[in-house]
């Protein structure tokens, strides 16, 4: 009896290592992901000066733009139209990705641009998927920084997932946090099918994803009825779940309300997933933002003393820790 | 989903301050109110309902230091790490001794062992030469100062690091107190409280203290 145990608890172990955080093991350097359910709620923006500002603090940066549908991560960053983009990679031209790394105006900071990909990225095949996760832990830099596409396809979350760090940006507004919930849902139940193990609970796990939002079996209660079908199992699924690492990033707060928003998210995550989720930082709501996006100018750079600046320089000591 | 303690629906840890309780009372009730944004799509009204009872239920008890020592009592929290029963046990025993020796004698008779007697004696004894002219002084202010807060302190022989660890009000707040900062201190409730809480740890008399620093307060805000 004993036996069988450990050598289910061996091929668990496996499944997770072959499944689980790719990046991980060997990498020196730390891959973040910048996501988030809804569209225009400033990833680019975030990730871009993200970037920047580790790069200023003299950190190796790489900015991998994996936006499917509207790539446009060079523009936050102030540089033109790349002439090397993934299409190369994809198209065989090369097999490593430090090769379209192209300069920017940044000493340490480059720039690997999806912007021409749309059919090779919204049509990803998973062996295609599963090459450029190892080609982007290839990357030699400190931090490498993954800008996300909206949406909740499979590309955008296992990228999410098998990143070493999740960033979700979230705005204080009602259709960004539906959608912030819709992604935690989504990255929930993704991370669950990629445990193998979970084969007998499936149909439990399916009804609960199909369930909506409100229903009655919200993913923490899931994992409480588990436990009291099946002990082993349950408590198993409770440490893959307590495994998912999530930060967000307030945009556009405007007050105080807003930032307690951000508390209320965290809480509200908890307790509805069971998951800790890190409410990293906020961004003050700038209207030079938007002047300087026009103006094709980052942010960080062309206004060196606004609050915008020291709002970036917190989330960036918390990431690096 | 129900939370297994107190603690776990306010999400604090069970050596919380009183500061940290309200805190979190106050984030807490506000995620799941009905104009909470950060709810949307998620729960329903009656689900929220719950929780927010549950929420007031939890704050009902830890708010006031004798239902939570009650409490952590029942539920087996009352551990070293952070003290919070070991202060509870020292700030009743100088409110005894200030006030009512039989009831320290009830008290101490309940449960406390002698080790934790001995170790909270230690944790919380003053060591002072006792000067009668000062004594008279702090009996005969009417209205106490956040200066004269500190001279009391001093004339007592505590840091303000040293209270800051007796009364579990944070350096920054004393740091408020005594300088008579009360537009950075929260609400008025609460500074009572930090008063009341300084002047056990200092064995005054804590209802004549708190309400001359609050007169103080009021004198202060009135002129401004």
């Amino acid at each position: 009896m004993d036996q069988i145990e450990t050598t289910q608890h061996n091929s668990f172990q496996e499944t997770l290592y072959n499944n689980g955080s790719l990046l991980t093991p060997k990498a020196k350097q730390k891959v973040i992901a910048i996501g988030g359910g809804k569209g225009g709620v400033g990833k680019s923006l975030v990730s871009a000066n993200l970037s920047i500002c580790l790069s200023l603090m003299g950190h190796k940066v790489v900015s991998v733009d994996l936006d499917l549908g509207g790539a446009n991560l060079h523009t936050c960053l102030g540089a033109p139209i790349p002439e090397h983009t993934l299409s190369d990679f994809f198209l065989h031209k090369t097999e490593n990705l430090s090769d379209l790394a192209v300069d920017t105006n940044f000493k340490n900071l480059k720039l690997i641009s999806g912007a021409q990909d749309h059919i090779h990225m919204a049509n990803l095949k998973s062996l295609n998927k599963n090459k450029l996760i190892k080609a982007v832990q290839d990357i030699d830099a400190d931090y490498i920084l993954l800008d996300l596409g909206a949406g909740t396809t499979f590309n955008t979350l296992d990228f999410f997932i098998r990143a070493d760090e999740g960033i979700l940006v979230v705005l204080p507004e009602p259709t960004s946090i539906e959608n912030t919930y819709r992604f935690i849902k989504s990255i929930f139940f993704r991370r669950l099918n990629m445990v193998q193990d979970f084969l007998e609970i499936k149909p439990l796990i399916n009804k609960a994803m199909n369930s909506k939002m409100d229903e009655s079996l919200s993913p923490k209660a899931l994992v409480q009825k588990v436990i009291e079908l099946n002990p082993e199992m349950g408590m198993r699924l409770k440490t893959e779940i307590e495994k998912i690492k999530l930060k967000f990033i307030l945009n556009q707060v405007r007050s105080q309300r807003d930032i307690e928003i951000g508390y209320s998210v965290q809480r509200i995550t908890k307790r509805y997933f069971g998951i800790d989720i890190e409410f990293t930082g906020y961004l003050e709501y700038d209207s030079s933002v938007w002047q300087s996006v026009k103006s094709c100018k980052p942010v960080l750079m062309e206004f060196p003393n606004s609050r915008l600046v020291s709002n970036f320089e917190n989330i960036v000591n918390k990431i690096i820790h | 989903m129900e939370a297994n303690n107190y603690y776990e629906t306010l999400e604090i840890n069970p050596g919380a301050s009183q500061e940290e309780i309200y805190k979190a009372y106050q984030r807490s009730k506000n995620a799941y109110s009905e104009e909470s944004l950060a709810l949307y799509s998620l729960m329903s009204k009656q689900e929220c309902n719950q929780i927010l009872e549950s929420i007031e239920e939890a704050y009902s008890i830890l708010s006031e230091p004798a239902k939570r020592r009650e409490y952590d009592k029942v539920r087996g929290f009352s551990n070293e790490e952070t003290n919070f029963e070991e202060r509870a046990k020292a700030v009743r025993k100088t409110k005894a001794e200030d006030h009512d020796q039989h009831k320290f004698e009830r008290y101490s008779n309940k449960s406390i062992s002698q080790a934790n007697k001995l170790t909270a004696l230690s944790k919380f004894s003053l060591d002072y030469e006792t000067d009668m002219e000062m004594e008279s002084r702090i009996e005969n202010t009417e209205i106490i100062t956040g200066e004269f807060l500190r001279e009391i302190r001093e004339y007592k022989g505590v840091s303000q690091a040293r209270l800051a660890e007796m009364s579990r009000i944070s350096p920054t707040n004393l740091n408020r107190i005594e300088n008579d900062r009360f537009d950075e201190l929260p609400a008025p409730a609460y500074v009572r409280g930090f008063a009341f809480q300084i002047a056990r740890c200092l064995k005054l008399n804590a209802d004549h203290i708190a309400r001359g620093y609050m007169l103080h307060m009021k004198n202060v805000n009135q002129m401004q």
